[in-house]
């Protein structure tokens, strides 16, 4: 069953956002860590649209498909308008060493979004980027 | 997410309630900021009442290390909850940060360092 989702763009929505998914994902049987993790990379990703693509405009709104379907998990976060600004390119593990040299307090969502999912994939459609995330859950 | 804090001989504990993320990064980071201008260099941070963090959460521990490392600072961590520190060791920063099983742990690395 998919479960559409629609919050308002403020850093202030995340919470109820993670409540919800985490709310969902106790349905199926998914293991604590792993819906914790899955949890975590939403809330990144969630965070990246709300703070880069839409600075935090509270007039504007995201939503989110979640959908798990023969095993997987499915999570399309729809930015409406604007174009998302957030970077897309695929990361590795971070250098963290680098991170603390340089005393850099940002960067980490993607990275992480991509430790914890199968798949993180950015494209656009029409004026609307989509962030998928993909998930083989156990 | 609340904060509180505790000044003690030589250190001050910060005590994290709730969830740390993209809202509540950024009066932590004041908080911890505010702090360092004042030349408290040793921070001891509770995270038994922290339920969440993100990367919003990491970037600040990250960002404040190296000036606290100029200063012979010290940053412990402890009481931190298996989700918590899973998410530390997702990153790698369980290897850089000083994160301790209970206070009395952290207390004693922080005197062995101090001494």
């Amino acid at each position: 069953m998919k479960i559409t989702y629609t919050f308002p763009c403020n850093k202030s929505s995340l919470c109820e956002v993670r409540q919800k998914v985490a709310l969902q994902l106790s349905h199926y049987g998914v293991s604590e860590k792993t819906r914790n993790r899955i949890v975590l990379a939403i809330d990144e990703a969630c965070a990246n649209a709300i703070i880069h693509g839409h600075r935090c405009d509270s007039n504007r709104h995201i939503s989110m498909d979640v959908a798990i379907k023969d095993g997987q998990m499915h999570v399309d976060i729809y930015d409406v308008g604007k174009i998302n600004a957030a970077p897309r390119r695929a990361s590795v593990r971070p250098d963290i060493n680098a991170y603390v040299e340089s005393r850099r307090c940002g960067g980490l969502g993607l990275p992480l979004m991509h430790s914890i999912m199968d798949q993180v994939h950015y494209h656009s459609r029409g004026n609307q980027t989509i962030c998928s995330l993909r998930k083989n859950l156990d | 997410m609340e904060i509180s804090e505790q000044y003690e001989d030589g250190y001050v504990v910060l005590l994290l309630d709730g969830e740390l993320d993209a809202s509540s990064a950024i009066p932590l980071n004041h908080k911890i900021k505010d702090l360092f201008e004042k030349e408290h260099y040793r921070i001891l941070f509770d995270f038994e009442e922290l339920a969440y963090i993100s990367s919003a959460g990491l970037g600040v521990f990250i960002s404040i290390l190296k000036d606290f490392k100029e200063k012979q600072g010290f940053l412990g961590f402890y009481n931190m909850s298996a989700m918590v520190h899973d998410v530390f060791k997702i990153v790698g920063l369980d290897k850089v940060l000083s994160i301790y099983e209970d206070k009395s742990t952290a207390l004693d690395h922080l005197n062995a360092w101090t001494a």
